[in-house]
């Protein structure tokens, strides 16, 4: 009955110790672009040219110019922060990744926050923080 | 400063917690409590405050953001549990493409929200939560069809207008 019983309590650390080390072996890559659509005249930014194409129909500006970029891995629960041309921060948190979609927490600071699933090889826009005459634009792309 | 109620147990979970050290099982049990103790998350944003006043007198420029670890911890579960009460609702979007629900396929699912939305997306779409503190936001979410999914935060937005949107958009 002992002997049972140690097996037990070892397959229950084993089960523990394996779920959180499984966890941490799923990394994912989030791209994330930053761009500023002004309502000023100027030009797309080469950089920022599929991003125009994804939203250039929906919304008005005159110019799209990119700030930064930068790539994040990530594990699962692992928070990965952006400082933005505005002071704010971008956080975003991987909760689940399988199959052909990714579950991210995002919160742009002060702006949004949100859950969102994006399915393999599409991405998230996020017009979030008015900025300098014009809004900051957040492209990610996740990569698995 | 005010004694609370916490036990032997509470606190060194919380230093740890605080610390980042709590893991696994420990981890989830203390975030749960944290969710439902409030004196428990005060403690915690103190903590965290005085850590960040040390930081600023050490005069250290590149000090840890304890909520860059935190921030997005807290409403983990409540994420989860919303992705798995938004399954059904998937089955239930995907039963209707057969009905004809090319409203889906051609047009894009135009949702404003003022406020919070603290609900699963009724399609089943990308977006499963979004909160704009009290701010219109737009949500363009196709399903399945476009390479992206829009959130924009409304800046000038009255009565449902956005001079930011293109007449044909909405």
């Amino acid at each position: 009955m002992a002997r049972h019983s140690g097996l037990l309590v070892f397959g229950v650390l084993v089960a523990m110790l394996a779920g959180p080390a499984a966890a941490q072996t799923t990394k994912i890559e989030v791209r994330v672009l930053v761009c500023h659509a002004s309502e000023e005249a100027g030009s797309i930014d080469p950089a920022c040219r599929k991003l125009h194409g994804e939203i250039g129909r929906e919304f008005r500006y005159e110019s799209l110019k990119r700030l930064q970029e930068r790539r994040l891995s990530l594990g699962l629960d692992e928070v990965g922060s952006v400082a933005l041309p505005n002071g704010k921060r971008l956080r975003v948190r991987p909760l689940q990744v399988g199959g052909d979609s990714a579950l991210l927490a995002v919160d742009v600071e002060g702006s949004v926050k949100t859950d969102v699933r994006v399915r393999k090889g599409k991405s998230v826009v996020i017009g979030a923080e008015r900025y300098k005459n014009g809004k900051l634009v957040i492209s990610l792309e996740p990569r698995w | 400063m005010t004694e609370i109620d916490i036990d032997d147990t509470g606190w060194s979970d919380l230093h740890a917690y605080h610390d980042g050290e709590l893991r696994g099982l420990a981890r989830w049990r203390f975030e749960r409590r944290l969710r439902r103790d409030p004196e428990l998350q005060r403690e915690l944003d103190g903590l965290s405050r005085l850590g960040g006043l040390l930081r600023t007198g050490a005069g250290e420029a590149a000090a840890p953001d304890l909520w860059d670890r935190i921030a997005l911890r807290l409403p983990a579960e409540d994420a989860r549990r919303r992705e798995a009460e938004a399954a059904p609702s998937a089955g239930w979007a995907s039963g209707l493409r057969p009905a004809g629900a090319m409203v889906a396929v051609v047009g894009l699912l135009l949702v404003v929200w003022f406020g919070v939305l603290d609900t699963a997306a009724p399609t089943g779409g990308a977006v499963r939560w979004v909160d704009s503190g009290g701010r219109p936001v737009i949500v363009l979410d196709e399903p399945g069809e476009s390479d992206v999914t829009i959130i924009w935060v409304l800046d000038d937005a009255v009565e449902g207008t956005a001079p930011e949107m293109r007449s044909g958009a909405a």
